[in-house]
């Protein structure tokens, strides 16, 4: 696959395992630990980035941890707005839409619940720097499934007016008449305050009980994918941007992990991430993942893994070479004359092979029959080089 | 020969002038600090562009820009196929009709300049890509045979700017050096590469301004 499955059955982790060892490490940490943390993956294009960021988001494969850790753990992703005029107001639409706003509901009402209206409201105020906004985020919770339970049969229709209208402003904002009925003073202005209300609604999800004990919370991730799309932004699109990201993680000192996927080929790679990124997030960066090239044996490693993810069930009776289909010296002599060894350029590789044999064989194909040799590696480079000039 | 003006003659084409639009340096438009700082001249044809750009876009602001234009028109004096002969033909540079008119009557305006004994070398201000970062296109071609001057892009003249004018304040400059270059497009590595390189150069002027405050006084 050249770009990475959605799907949770295609999401499987193959060769890369001190990568894998390393990834998992940050998650247990996160688990078991209070501290925010600021990760910044970098590796040059097709690297695995984007592929991890979805592998991770299905908490099933987070690792598992024993002993004390977090409630739950929360993963959504988003990729670098494009092509808009303002990418941070469009970044907070996101995010919340891939949080979900009933999700988002049912998290400030458990956390109020947890703490008592008066102290949550207390923390809003703190985490938004404003009574209006905390109260919006308080709001959300008398719509929560959970708490229509407990409280008494309101009138539906208003109800389901009230809903709307407050949903409305955490997307678009309201009129003065819309503001009245919801009891608000005001919308939500800037990116400024996106981000604020933004930090509010996580550490909703978090929990506002106070303190750090790790069985108390919860831990809220979120990453961000391409911040190397970051080089098109202006000056004035920049700023507000990454001043968000920075008020986040300010706002957030426990139980929030950051992730930052960046492409970068570049040999002067830090003075690179300071000039895209700006100085200030990546002052804030508390661990680097590099996501490099596979070695050699690593590539091949990597490859029979996939293959053995889709290996039918006969595979152990038919007494196949290891590599199937590709015999040994074929599948080196391929990985040895890729321009990379990334995923992708592995995948992209092999499925041409792969196609190729398929398509000047498959009528007389039965499972086992086709077996790829280094002549026909070598016929196919030869082919694609003919077909280049 | 008569002594010549000794002001710095600044050929900008149309993509630059567009590039640093609304582009602010204290307090002033980036493409007026150009007629500012340079004795700026322009081919009759860069005001056929730049109309034609508001055409295609017509919420491109180029007024600031557009009175200033037509003080600094000025027609070739020569044959204009004879004088691409002369110059371009000996370097193997060959154009398709009507393409890159601007840049062309530009250069062919930086000639004459010189010869016509207006200034002794020029700005070649341009952010045609294409024919200036790769050694075959035709503006590189053509500064690299023959004594014209230097070929600026749009932030080399900020950076310019940066090192004249202490008051341009570093975060301006870099939101500048930014802009411009979103402006200037290019795959995400050549953005970015670029990106870095004039903030670097940025930075370098940056300390000098630290600690050899007296250079400016």
């Amino acid at each position: 696959m050249m770009t990475p499955p959605e799907d949770r059955e295609h999401l499987i982790w193959a060769g890369m395992t001190h990568l894998k060892q390393e990834l998992d490490e940050k998650f247990e940490a996160a688990q078991q630990g209070a501290k925010t943390q600021v990760i910044l993956n970098r590796g040059p294009f097709g690297g695995g980035k984007t592929y991890a960021l979805r592998y991770y988001g299905f908490t099933e494969n987070l690792p598992k941890v024993k002993g004390s850790k977090v409630r739950d753990v929360f993963v959504v992703s988003v990729a670098t707005p494009k092509q808009t005029a303002k990418p941070g107001e469009d970044f907070y639409r996101n995010v919340i839409e891939r949080m979900d706003m009933e999700k988002i509901r049912d998290a400030v009402a458990a956390a109020l619940h947890e703490v008592g209206a008066t102290e949550g409201m207390n923390k809003l105020k703190e985490i938004t720097g404003s009574d209006n906004l905390a109260r919006a985020v308080a709001m959300l919770a008398q719509f929560s499934d959970n708490a229509a339970e407990n409280e008494p049969e309101a009138d539906a229709d208003e109800s389901d007016e009230q809903k709307r209208l407050l949903e409305q402003y955490f997307f678009e904002g309201c009129t003065k008449l819309e503001l009245k009925k919801l009891g608000l003073a005001r919308n939500i202005g800037n990116a400024q305050d996106q981000f604020r209300v933004l930090g509010a609604i996580l550490r909703c999800f978090i929990g506002l009980v106070p303190g750090r004990d790790v069985e108390s919370h919860s831990r809220f991730c979120l990453w961000i994918d391409e911040m190397e799309d970051f080089v098109y932004f202006s000056g004035a699109q920049y700023r507000p941007f990454t001043q968000g990201l920075r008020d986040l993680i300010d706002r957030l000192p426990g139980f929030f992990t950051l992730l930052l996927n960046f492409t970068l080929t570049d040999p002067e790679e830090f003075e690179t991430l300071e000039v895209i990124m700006g100085k200030a997030l990546v002052d804030r960066v508390t661990d680097n993942v590099i996501f490099r090239e596979m070695t050699q044996s690593e590539a091949i490693d990597y490859v029979d893994d996939l293959m053995r993810h889709w290996r039918m069930p006969e595979f152990g009776e038919k007494q196949l070479a290891p590599h199937f289909p590709f015999e040994t010296d074929a599948l080196e002599n391929l990985i040895k004359n890729l321009p990379n060894r990334t995923p992708r350029s592995i995948n992209k590789k092999c499925s041409v092979v792969l196609e190729k044999a398929l398509s000047e064989n498959k009528k007389t194909t039965k499972p086992g029959d086709i077996t790829i040799d280094l002549d026909f590696v070598k016929s196919v480079a030869a082919t694609e080089l003919d077909q280049e000039f | 020969m008569p002594r010549i003006n000794q002001s710095i003659v600044c050929l900008p084409d149309t993509n630059s002038l567009i590039h640093l639009r609304g582009i602010n340096v204290l307090n002033k438009s980036a493409c007026l600090w150009l007629w500012d700082e340079f004795d700026v001249r322009i081919s009759d044809e860069i005001p056929v562009e730049l109309q034609n750009n508001v055409n295609r876009n017509p919420d491109l602001e180029v007024r600031e820009i557009a009175r200033k234009v037509p003080s600094s028109t000025i027609t070739l004096s020569v044959n204009f196929d004879l004088t691409e002969e002369c110059f371009f033909k000996p370097l193997g540079i060959e154009f398709n009709h009507n393409r890159d008119m601007g840049e062309r009557k530009n250069t062919l305006l930086a000639f004459q300049s010189i010869a016509q004994n207006r200034t002794r070398q020029v700005i070649f201000l341009t952010n045609e890509r294409r024919a200036v970062e790769s050694a075959t296109g035709f503006i590189r071609k053509t500064f690299d045979a023959y004594p014209l001057g230097v070929i600026w892009n749009a932030m080399d003249f900020l950076l310019y700017l940066y090192l004249r004018h202490r008051r341009f304040l570093l975060e301006n400059a870099q939101d500048a050096l930014r802009d411009v270059n979103t402006r200037m497009l290019g795959t995400t590595d050549a953005m970015t590469e670029r990106l870095r390189l004039y903030n670097n150069r940025l930075d370098i002027f940056d300390t000098a301004r630290r600690r050899i405050p007296n250079l400016w006084v």
